[in-house]
C-alpha cells in the first residue's frame, strides 16, 4: 500500500484494541442495570459508562477514520504518502490523549460521561486527554488536505479520485466541528478546573458541545459512506452508478451536518425557540445526502446483480453475492440505517423530540446508527484491507459471515427494546431502575432481552478480533492490490464545484455564523447562566 | 446517467446551491421567528413583539412574571461566587482561638462526647459556615446555638469554618465500596428511591457528587443525624435551600431514618477501616 501499510495497520490495531476493551464494558453496564443482576454502586456504573463513551466517541472512530484516510490517500492517489513522520506523531498524540483521559476515569476521578456537561467537573487530566487526542487528529486533517491540494496541483484539470475527495470532506468536517468541543474545554472547563474562573456557564458549554456533537457522527459515518461508494460496487462485481452523485452527497454532508447541532438542545431553556426551529429545518436537510447515497448504492448493487444474471424487479437482489463479507455487511448496514434513520427523523422533529428526549429511545437510536450501521462497515473495511495490509489472506470466511450476522442481530436485540422502553418513559443515563415496582415491572422483560443482546455483541466482537489475529498470523500469500470501484461513466473532467472546496467552505462558514452566531453571542454577552462547578470526583468533598 | 464530460467553463452549481440554501434559511427564519410567534401570540400573556423576542431568546419585558414568593427565605446564605470567595478567606488560626468556647460541647478535636451534639472535625467549611450563619439569622432554631453565634462577626464564622475543616476526620475521607449492597441504608445512599422522589444521599453528600454546603455525613453522631432527619421530616427544621432535605426526609420512614443514621455513624466500621 505505497509504503503506508504499517501506519494504517497501527491505526486499525489500536482502534480495535480500544474496541475490545470498551465493548465488554457496555455489555456489563446493560447487565447490572437489568433485572438479571443485583444493583451495584452507581459510581462504578458511571465509571464504566464514561470509559465506554469516551472510547467510542473520541478514540475508536477517530483512529479508524485516520487509518482509512491514510489508506485511501495512498491507494486512490497512486503514490506514496508524504509526511509519514508527522502521521506517526499524530497517532502517538491520539493514543497519549486516550491514555490520559481514560486513566482518571478508571481511577474514579472523572465520572462525567463522554459528554462531560458542566457544571459536572471531573479531573482536569480527563479534559486534557480528550483535547490532546483531538489536537493529535488535527495533524491528520492537515495531511489529508495537503495531499488533496498537492495532487490537484500536479494533475491540473483532472478529477480528484472520489475516495480522496470524500476523505478530504471528512477531514474538513472534523476540523471545523471539533473546534466546538475544543473551545469548550480550553476556554470554559479547564480555567474553572484550575480555579482561574469561579463559575462555568452550562448553557454556553452545552451550546459549544452541540457544535461538535452532531457533526461528529457524520465524521464517524464518512468512512462508511466512502466504503459504500468505492469498495462495495467492486466487491459486488459491478460498477458505481454515479461518481458525481457521490460527490454531491459528500458535499451536502459537509454543508449541512454542522449548523444543526441545536436539535440536541431542544429542551434547553436558554435558547430561543426560533433558533431551535431553524436548526430543526437544517437537520431535515441531512437526510438528503443519506437518501442520495441509499439510491446510488442500491442502483450500483442492481447493476452488479443484473450483471450476475438477475432478472425482474427483484431478481437482481437474490443474484448478488451475499457470501462476500462486504456485500453482506452492506446489506445489514442498510437495514440498520433504515431503522435508525426512521427514529432519527422522529428525534429531529421539534415536537416529537419532547416525547423521547432523554429517554432510552435516544440511546437506542444512536447505538443502532453508530454501533450498527457504521461500525459494521468498519468491520467490512478491516476485512477488505487486512489481506492488503498483512500480505496474508483472510482466515475463516465462514466465521467472518457469522461475525457480521451476530453483530447485526445483537445490535437489533440491544436497540429495539431500548426504543420501546424509551417510549414507555424510561430515562437514559440511570444506573438503577427499581423493576420490583409495578410502575416499571413491565419494562423489566425488555431490559433483560436487551442485556442478552449485549452479550451477543461481546461474542461477535471476540470473533472479529479472533479473525483479525488469525489472519495476521496466517501463511503469506500473493494478494491482489486494493483497487477502488470504477463508475459506470468515470468522469474525465469535472466542474469546479465538484472537484474543490473553496466556495463550499465559505458556505459552511456563513451557515455556521448564521445558525450559531446569535445563540453564542447571547451567552457571551448576557452572561446570566454561569454557576459554580459540581465536582464529581471520588475524593473531592469541599 | 449523465456522468460526464461536459465543458467546465460555466459552473452554475455554486449559484444554485448557495441560492437554495439561502432560500431555505430565509424560509426557516420567516416561519421560526414570525409565523410561529404570531400563532403563539396571546399565550402566556405575550404580545407579538414579546413572542418574537422569545423566539430569538431575548428575555421579554412583557411576559407574565411569576409572583414573588411570600415568607422568609430558608437561608441567608447563597452559593454565589462572592460567598465562595469569602469562604476561602477564613483564617483557621483565628478560628482556633474563637473555638475555645465551642470545644466545651463539640470537643477539642472537633469530636463531641455527646451523641446529640455533632462532630465538626474535617467537615466542609461551606457546611459549617452555612449552619453558623443560619443559627445567627434565626433560619435554624437558635435556642442553644444562638447565644454563642450572635456576638460573632461574619469573619469570625468564616474563621471557625476554616478551623474545623482543617481538623483531621478520624473516619477518613472516603466511603469505600462495601462488599454488601443489600442493606436498606446502602440502597438509599447509592440509588435512593426514584419512585418516591428520594435522590441518592451520595449524589449530594458525596462521594458521587458534592452539593455546595452539603455536609459530609460519614462518622457523624447517630442520635444527631436521626434527630435532624426527623426534624426535616416534620418541618421543625427549615433551613435547607429549596427544601432539598425536607422533600427527601418527608418521604423517608422512621425506620429508614434510623438505619441511615446508624449506617453513617458507623461508616468507618462498615468499610472495615
Amino acid at each position: 500500500m505505497q509504503g503506508s501499510s504499517r501506519l494504517v495497520l497501527a491505526h486499525f490495531w489500536a482502534a480495535f484494541a480500544t474496541f475490545a476493551v470498551a465493548i465488554p464494558l457496555g455489555a456489563w453496564q446493560m447487565l447490572v442495570r437489568s433485572p438479571l443482576h443485583q444493583w451495584i454502586p452507581p459510581e462504578l456504573y458511571y465509571r464504566a459508562v464514561t470509559a465506554h463513551g469516551t472510547t467510542f466517541a473520541y478514540v475508536f472512530p477517530t483512529l479508524v477514520a485516520m487509518g482509512f484516510g491514510y489508506a485511501v490517500c495512498s491507494v486512490s492517489l497512486g503514490r506514496p504518502m508524504r509526511g509519514l513522520p508527522l502521521a506517526w506523531v499524530s497517532f502517538l498524540l491520539v493514543m497519549a490523549g486516550a491514555a490520559m483521559a481514560l486513566a482518571p476515569v478508571a481511577a474514579g476521578n472523572a465520572n462525567v460521561l463522554y459528554t462531560f456537561y458542566p457544571p459536572l467537573l471531573g479531573s482536569s487530566y480527563y479534559y486534557l486527554g480528550v483535547l490532546l487526542a483531538v489536537i493529535g487528529s488535527w495533524i491528520w486533517i492537515g495531511l489529508m488536505v495537503w495531499h488533496f491540494r498537492r495532487w490537484k496541483i500536479d494533475n491540473p484539470g483532472l478529477p480528484v479520485p472520489l475516495a480522496m475527495f470524500a476523505t478530504t470532506v471528512g477531514a474538513l468536517l472534523w476540523g471545523w466541528t471539533s473546534l466546538g468541543v475544543s473551545a469548550e474545554i480550553a476556554f470554559l472547563i479547564l480555567p474553572n478546573a484550575y480555579g482561574w474562573t469561579p463559575t462555568v456557564d452550562p448553557g454556553l458549554a452545552r451550546l459549544l458541545f452541540s457544535w461538535t456533537l452532531h457533526a461528529i457522527v457524520y465524521f464517524w459515518l464518512i468512512p462508511t459512506y466512502i466504503s459504500f461508494y468505492v469498495l462495495l460496487p467492486q466487491a459486488a462485481g459491478g460498477r458505481l452508478y454515479s461518481d458525481k452523485m457521490g460527490r454531491i452527497a459528500f458535499l451536502q454532508l459537509l454543508i449541512f451536518s454542522m449548523p444543526i447541532g441545536l436539535h440536541h438542545l431542544f429542551v434547553d431553556p436558554q435558547i430561543g425557540a426560533g433558533f431551535k426551529f431553524l436548526h430543526a429545518v437544517f437537520t431535515g436537510m441531512v437526510a438528503v445526502p443519506t437518501l442520495l447515497t441509499i439510491f446510488t448504492i442500491c442502483a450500483s448493487l442492481e447493476i452488479a446483480g443484473r450483471l450476475r444474471g438477475g432478472r425482474g424487479p427483484f431478481g437482481w437482489i437474490a443474484a448478488l453475492p451475499w457470501d462476500r463479507p462486504f456485500v453482506l455487511a452492506t446489506g445489514l448496514s442498510l437495514l440498520m440505517l433504515g431503522l435508525g434513520g426512521a427514529s432519527g427523523l422522529i428525534n429531529m422533529s421539534y415536537v416529537l423530540n419532547s416525547t423521547v428526549h432523554n429517554t432510552q429511545w435516544v440511546t437506542g437510536h444512536f447505538h443502532l446508527i453508530y454501533g450498527g450501521s457504521i461500525v459494521i462497515m468498519y468491520f467490512a473495511i478491516a476485512y477488505e484491507l487486512w489481506p492488503r495490509l498483512t500480505g496474508r489472506p483472510l482466515a475463516a470466511p465462514k466465521l467472518v459471515r457469522l461475525q457480521l450476522w451476530t453483530w447485526s442481530v445483537g445490535m437489533v436485540i440491544v436497540t429495539l427494546p431500548w426504543h420501546l422502553v424509551g417510549v414507555m418513559g424510561q430515562p437514559r443515563r440511570m444506573a438503577y431502575y427499581d423493576f420490583t415496582n409495578s410502575a416499571l415491572a413491565s419494562q423489566g422483560i425488555w431490559v433483560s432481552v436487551s442485556a442478552i443482546g449485549g452479550f451477543v455483541l461481546v461474542f461477535s466482537a471476540a470473533l472479529f478480533i479472533g479473525v483479525l489475529l488469525a489472519s495476521h498470523r496466517g501463511p503469506a500469500a500473493a494478494i491482489s492490490p486494493l483497487k477502488f470501484s470504477l463508475a459506470v461513466n468515470p468522469p474525465r473532467r469535472l466542474p469546479k464545484s465538484l472537484n474543490s472546496f473553496g466556495i463550499w467552505a465559505l458556505l459552511v462558514l456563513a451557515l455556521t455564523v448564521a445558525n450559531y452566531g446569535y445563540p453564542l453571542a447571547q451567552f457571551v454577552f448576557l452572561n446570566k447562566s454561569a454557576v459554580p462547578a459540581f465536582p464529581v470526583s471520588q475524593n473531592d468533598r469541599r | 446517467m449523465t456522468d460526464g464530460n461536459q465543458p467546465t467553463s460555466r459552473d452554475s452549481r455554486f449559484a444554485i446551491w448557495i441560492g437554495a440554501t439561502a432560500g431555505l434559511f430565509v424560509f426557516a427564519l420567516a416561519v421560526g421567528f414570525i409565523w410561529l410567534p404570531s400563532a403563539q401570540r396571546g399565550a402566556d400573556g405575550l404580545d407579538l413583539w414579546g413572542a418574537i423576542c422569545r423566539a430569538v431568546g431575548l428575555p421579554s419585558g412583557n411576559a407574565r412574571v411569576s409572583a414573588p414568593v411570600a415568607g422568609r427565605p430558608a437561608s441567608q446564605v447563597a452559593w454565589t461566587t462572592e460567598t465562595r470567595r469569602r469562604l476561602a478567606q477564613g483564617d483557621s488560626r483565628a478560628g482556633a482561638a474563637i473555638a475555645q468556647t465551642c470545644n466545651n460541647c463539640h470537643g477539642a478535636a472537633g469530636i463531641s462526647a455527646d451523641a446529640i451534639i455533632p462532630n465538626l472535625a474535617g467537615q466542609s467549611a461551606a457546611a459549617i459556615y452555612k449552619q453558623l450563619d443560619d443559627f445567627k439569622s434565626g433560619n435554624r432554631n437558635p435556642a442553644v446555638m444562638g447565644v454563642y453565634v450572635s456576638p460573632l462577626s461574619d469573619q469570625n464564622l468564616l474563621d471557625l469554618a476554616a478551623h474545623y475543616a482543617l481538623l483531621p476526620n478520624p473516619t477518613g475521607d472516603t466511603l469505600s465500596t462495601p462488599s454488601s449492597t443489600n442493606s436498606v441504608a446502602r440502597r438509599l445512599i447509592d440509588v435512593g428511591a426514584p419512585l418516591r422522589g428520594i435522590a441518592p444521599c451520595a449524589s449530594c453528600h458525596g462521594p458521587v457528587g458534592v452539593t455546595p454546603g452539603a455536609p459530609w455525613l460519614g462518622g457523624q453522631q447517630r442520635a444527631y443525624l436521626e434527630l435532624q432527619m426527623q426534624s426535616f421530616k416534620d418541618g421543625t427544621r427549615r433551613n435547607d435551600i429549596s427544601e432539598q432535605m425536607r422533600s427527601v426526609a418527608r418521604q423517608l420512614t422512621s425506620d429508614e431514618i434510623a438505619v441511615l443514621a446508624a449506617y453513617y455513624s458507623n461508616v468507618s466500621n462498615v468499610v472495615g477501616r
